[in-house]
């Protein structure tokens, strides 16, 4: 090689590449690149500012308090174990078990550790989907999702397992209040109002189903073609999760849809956004209000998971071949997560001081310290609209769940009701994503539930207070066909059905208040009609009280109030012309608050 | 299968590596004419074979393929591959434009430092643009040409600029001799020469808009389309649906390749010519 006059030998080459390496390397290193490489040495910083705690890097697991679960006895069964999460603080109790980020052996005082169990890692993938590909790839052994969502992950993840192998295990919380509609707030006031809306999410998950649900209750139709508009009904567009959800309402993007009645494509402005946190708070704070059919309007959590409160459980599951493999693994972890999940319930300074900063580490968001993490799971009120909201459960809420404290068959269990209402829901409107429902009593394996008979809960299963006012608004407002004989109250046999589906509607909004409104025809005599109405009334408000053996979802506590209307107030355009119309109208109204 | 037995094989032991190329070689017209075919017979053998459990296998993929074409309306098979081939051939088509014309400005020395920065975009995942798009466009067919012409303008414009970069300085300097002027020196020098080999860069680059297009469907979701049917069957994982639409899309991307090329024989007979010589 030849440099102006100079004749360079390969020895002399090598000598100017190293010395050139060399410059740029004693660059970066004053430049402090290269200290940024290796994000470990910053935690080794003992010192931890708390007003400076909302910066990740400033957290070392380290210097939190430690845990105090109190570890049950040591397992020698210790497989390499990868848990799929999502960014949901129902799951405090699985990573305050683990420790944090990294193997549980990683954090000594962890109660996985403390319990023989050091090879035990979280990764945070919020599509479960993938999850399920990683679990059938035996790269997952246990992996989330959510009891609404339940029916379709299963079922795919059985296609990739070849065979009903998925089994539910165990649930770690509830979204409560996290999840939600938001929308312009006339809404809250009318849900029929949302007729002609269109709506972002991500479509069939979660948060669509809590829309869905709402809609369904509500007797608003649905339009699942997110191809076509629908005036009518509530039209969704798109996102692949519930963070591309909001931004594209916060960017308050325009969709190209084609109008079912006159077949062109329209512009239509986003509406609505189902999403959970901290999606809710960049739709609620970036976006404060919304131009609804003319009219601006404050942008107002409409629904969520606060009134549909047992909806959406958090549902941990895995494949069956290897929960019996580790039998006794699967028990000691399931013991841990409901000893932390206790000790969360009963202690906020424990989720303040030490899980919320695991919590933050484990989602690992940027700007999103434990300071965030813990304000949004208690929830809280900005701007007057609710934000964010999770509940984690006990060892005792698991049973009540699964249906095992009174020994309810599985399918008229919680778990139960969400799984079958929303996987048959989505079969109804988008049949090509969900084949075949599994159903449930074949999806569960609650033998390790209920083989540790011995873990106690002190504190009780939850239950809504109702003090104060509720949610400021009609959550659902429904219309219930129940047929009686002629002149008498006595519910019929045939109308078993009906009273499952609002039993269904009860349990999966429990924080609700509950009026009962009977509704006649206008044949017979009006005095006789008012006061049969309201005793109809009743015998349903006796029956679906009598559903629910523990009193925990339906109890005298909840019920606003029983109406007897007679004939005096029937469906909108409905004269009772014929016996068609008439039928209608002999009906029983659910009202929601 | 005649041709087959018509050729003798021959046994002589291989005493050189020109010789063993000839031996192993020499198999036959049938299989020499199909070799193609014996290639796909054996990716098809692999697939039936494949270890992994969860894989749909090939009778569960023509299974799906069968009902998706069965299907009705906005979710069957017929209807959203014509969705994405439209917007293939119609961002093909601006993009070819807009990349041309970039391409060709960059003989002008004011148009270059704009030339490089257009070249350096394509290394930016065109949903870093997405903020940008949803501001202007709407969600939807308009949002969807606009992501797909701009992500492949970036690839397009690197390879043109290419082309016009290796004109030889010579042919300028020739033109000059011969007294063209600017415009003759644009057409005989630049352009009419490097066409050709523009059809074989846009050939190329549609191949790039098919890895944007599941990006960009799955995205604008409203229309349907290969990609947003791939995203919905995977989040529900029916693989076998995701599978044969994965297949479709390399049917279409061999026809896309032959088409270019005939497009090529016919707008510049020539230019073969040149090849073969």
């Amino acid at each position: 090689m030849r440099i102006g006059r100079v004749q360079l030998g390969p020895g002399a080459i090598i000598l100017v590449v190293l010395l050139m390496l060399g410059l740029v390397y004693t660059g970066l290193k004053q430049l402090g690149v290269l200290d940024k490489l290796n994000p470990t040495t910053s935690e080794k910083s003992s010192a931890v500012v708390p007003d400076k705690r909302e910066k990740l890097e400033e957290i070392s697991t380290a210097s939190l308090p430690p845990s105090a679960v109190k570890a049950p006895v040591r397992t020698s069964d210790n497989p390499e174990v990868t848990i799929g999460l999502w960014t949901w603080q129902t799951e405090s109790g699985i990573i305050d078990a683990v420790g944090g980020p990294g193997k549980s052996g990683d954090h000594p005082d962890s109660c996985l550790s403390q319990a023989g169990i050091t090879n035990t890692r979280l990764v945070v993938q919020n599509d479960t989907s993938e999850q399920i590909k990683a679990l059938a790839a035996g790269q997952m052994q246990l992996v989330t999702t959510t009891g609404d969502q339940a029916a379709v992950d299963i079922a795919g993840a059985n296609k990739l397992l070849r065979g009903n192998k998925a089994k539910v295990v165990w649930s770690s919380g509830y979204s409560f209040g996290e999840d939600c509609l938001i929308g312009p707030e006339s809404w809250k006031r009318d849900p029929q109002l949302s007729r002609g809306s269109v709506v972002v999410t991500a479509v069939p998950y979660c948060d669509w189903n809590v829309t869905v649900n709402w809609a369904a209750d509500n007797q608003i139709p649905v339009n699942p073609d997110e191809q076509v508009y629908d005036p009518e009904a509530i039209n969704f567009v798109n996102a692949t999760d519930h963070i591309e959800a909001a931004q594209k309402y916060v960017q308050n993007a325009k969709v190209s849809l084609r109008n079912r009645a006159t077949g062109k494509s329209e512009e239509h402005a986003i509406d609505a956004v189902a999403t959970w946190t901290p999606g809710d708070v960049m739709a609620v704070k970036d976006r404060a209000t919304v131009n609804y059919k003319g009219k601006t309007e404050k942008v107002q959590k409409i629904v969520s998971t606060k009134e549909y409160s047992y909806m959406m459980p958090h549902i941990l599951f895995g494949n069956e071949d290897w929960l019996n493999q580790h039998r006794d693994y699967v028990k000691t972890v399931l013991r841990c997560v409901a000893r932390s999940n206790e000790r969360i319930k009963t202690d906020e300074a424990y989720m303040r001081d030490r899980v919320s900063a695991l919590n933050a580490l484990t989602f690992n968001m940027e700007g999103k310290g434990p300071a965030f993490w813990n304000k949004y799971f208690n929830g809280v009120v900005e701007d007057g609209v609710p934000l964010g909201g999770s509940r984690v459960n006990n060892i005792a809420e698991v049973r009540h769940l699964f249906g095992l404290a009174n020994n309810q068959p599985v399918g008229r269990s919680i778990f139960g009701i969400t799984y079958t209402d929303h996987g048959k829901r989505l079969q109804k409107l988008l049949p090509e994503r969900l084949p075949t429902i599994v159903p449930v009593e074949q999806v569960v394996d609650l033998s390790f539930i209920k083989e540790i008979t011995d873990e106690q809960s002190a504190a009780p299963v939850y239950q809504a207070k109702f003090e104060g006012p509720q949610s400021g608004g009609t959550v659902v407002k429904a219309n219930y066909q129940i047929s009686f004989d002629s002149g008498s109250a006595k519910l019929k046999p045939s109308e078993v059905q009906t009273l499952q589906e609002i039993r269904s509607l009860l349990i999966r909004a429990s924080d609700t208040k509950v009026s009962l409104e009977g509704h006649t025809d206008n044949v017979g005599d009006a005095g006789t009609n008012l006061r049969l109405s309201q005793e109809r009334a009743k015998s349903v408000w006796q029956w679906l009280k009598g559903s629910d053996p523990s009193g925990i979802n339906i109890n005298e506590k909840r019920l606003e109030g029983i109406e007897g209307y007679g004939p005096y107030r029937p469906l909108p355009n409905n004269q009772n012309r014929d016996d068609k119309e008439k039928a209608a109208n002999r009906r029983v109204v659910i009202v929601l608050k | 299968m005649e041709n087959v037995t018509a050729k003798p094989v021959r046994v002589e032991a291989p005493n050189s590596f020109g010789e063993i190329v000839r031996v192993y070689g020499n198999v036959g017209a049938f299989v020499r004419s199909n070799l193609m075919l014996v290639w796909i017979a054996l990716v098809v053998l692999l697939w039936f074979l494949n270890p992994i459990k969860a894989l749909p296998n090939p009778g569960e993929v023509v299974q799906a393929f069968k009902h998706m074409w069965n299907a009705s309306g906005s979710s069957g098979l017929v209807y959203n591959v014509y969705v994405t081939l439209k917007l293939n051939v119609v961002g093909l088509f601006y993009s070819s434009i807009i990349s041309l014309l970039v391409a060709y400005l960059s003989v002008i020395p004011l148009f270059q430092p704009f030339n490089k920065l257009v070249q350096w975009l394509r290394y930016i995942p065109i949903v870093g643009f997405n903020l940008v798009f949803l501001t202007l466009f709407t969600i939807g067919w308009p949002m969807k040409v606009a992501m797909l012409t701009t992500g492949m303008t970036f690839f397009l414009v690197t390879s043109m600029t290419g082309v016009v970069a290796a004109i030889p300085r010579m042919r300028y300097e020739l033109a000059k001799v011969l007294g063209y002027n600017d415009w003759q020196v644009f057409h005989s020098v630049v352009m009419r020469p490097t066409l050709p080999q523009m059809i074989e860069m846009i050939a190329q680059n549609a191949a790039i808009g098919w890895v944007m297009i599941t990006a960009i469907e799955t995205y604008n979701r409203t229309e349907g389309g290969i990609g947003s049917q791939i995203y919905a069957y995977s989040s529900t994982n029916q693989l076998a649906e995701v599978y044969a639409y994965l297949l479709i899309i390399g049917v279409i991307a061999v026809l896309e390749d032959w088409f270019f090329v005939l497009l090529k024989r016919v707008l510049f007979p020539h230019s073969l010519l040149a090849e073969r010589a």
